[in-house]
């Protein structure tokens, strides 16, 4: 039985990896070897790869597909220890329950961190642009996992501090005040927040490994997953 | 009112505590297949007990542990929304309460299967609620 409307998140185990290979194939490989650019399309597949297509209960197993509905993820429901939907706790927050990916970010950030102090400044801005995006979008990530979802408040200011943080980056590089840049943070910072919080995310603990499905609504999915425990699926 | 059978009563409380299946199976003198399929069986009661009661009510869930035993719901009461906590608790059943009005033995409960360290509601609400 498919689960209407809802998707397998890339937070953990191979679709984590996934996300890592890419990271370094789109933004390390390139600046390391520069011949080599053209893997950072394969980096872009695996990407693509990552992201959860659906979710289905067949017989007693939850079944979380990945990779274009290729690569398929297996949870036997008997073995669910923990259901969780994060969005609705009072202090859960998504990084505790996947560390592995607040590292991959934190470690992304870094790297376009450092990249960014190694260009030289006085170049034109496009030179920048890649690793202000990604610090900008990596910050804004990590500090909305580090939320419970109540401090939403908290993640709005906290967005217009990165603002203004890769805007003095910018102006330390390029030497001028571009209002662009800023524009362009200051229209996909409240979208970025919407859309995150308009999802409810169920985190599903079983045989000491945890799953993350994003939904719209929870109870399909809990639903789904309790038919499929009574043996009703 | 669910209450799991005696003997996987037994098994799911020594998990519940932290102990190993293997460590169980030896303490009972029983086969660690036997363990792992009571402790399988119980998660699965355990589960459709707490979903049965919040669709009873008509309660969102928020959590459902079932290696612990207990939940954490979302319902409105007399027009007003609030948090429910139930538990399992071995020999009695499930017992639900309101907010933050947790009793001294469900405090006791939670820290002999290593919810909370520390006897303090602060502590079992932050518990629950992470």
């Amino acid at each position: 039985m498919k689960v209407d409307g809802a998707t397998p998140t890339n937070f953990s185990g191979l679709p984590l990896i996934l996300v890592g290979l890419s990271f370094a194939l789109i933004i390390g490989l390139p600046r390391l070897a520069s011949d080599w650019w053209y893997l950072s399309i394969v980096g872009w597949l695996f990407l693509a790869a990552s992201w959860g297509t659906s979710v289905e209960v067949k017989g007693e197993t939850l079944r979380l597909n990945y990779a274009f509905g290729k690569l398929t993820i297996n949870v036997p429901l008997s073995e669910i220890e923990d259901v969780k939907v994060v969005s609705r706790l009072e202090r859960a927050v998504l990084i505790r329950e996947f560390p592995g990916l607040y590292v991959l970010i934190a470690g992304a950030v870094l790297f376009a961190f450092l990249d960014l102090l190694l260009l030289p400044s006085g170049l034109l801005e496009g030179y920048y642009f890649g690793d202000m995006g990604l610090i900008f979008f990596g910050l804004l990530y990590l500090v909305v996992m580090s939320l419970p979802f109540s401090r939403m408040h908290l993640a709005g200011m906290f967005g217009v501090f990165t603002i203004i943080f890769v805007t003095l980056l910018m102006r330390i590089k390029t030497g001028i005040f571009d209002p662009l840049p800023v524009l362009f943070f200051a229209i996909f910072f409240p979208l970025f927040v919407a859309e995150y919080y308009s999802k409810e995310y169920v985190v599903i603990t079983a045989q000491r490994r945890r799953y993350c499905i994003m939904a719209e609504k929870p109870e399909p999915v809990l639903k789904t997953i309790m038919g499929g425990v009574s043996g009703e699926a | 009112m669910l209450k799991l059978p005696e003997g996987m009563e037994r098994v799911w409380i020594m998990r519940a505590k932290g102990m190993r299946e293997v460590d169980i199976a030896e303490a009972l003198g029983i086969s660690r297949q036997a363990v792992n399929k009571a402790l399988k069986d119980a998660r699965v009661k355990l589960f459709e007990a707490f979903f049965a009661i919040a669709e009873t009510f008509s309660w969102d869930v928020v959590r459902v542990n079932a290696e612990k035993g207990f939940a954490v719901f979302s319902g409105k009461v007399l027009g007003k929304r609030v948090r429910v906590y139930a538990f399992y608790l071995p020999g009695k059943g499930i017992k639900a309460f309101f907010g933050e009005d947790v009793p001294d033995y469900i405090l006791q409960h939670a820290l002999e299967v290593g919810i909370i360290k520390k006897p303090e509601k602060e502590g079992l609400i932050k518990a629950l609620e992470s």
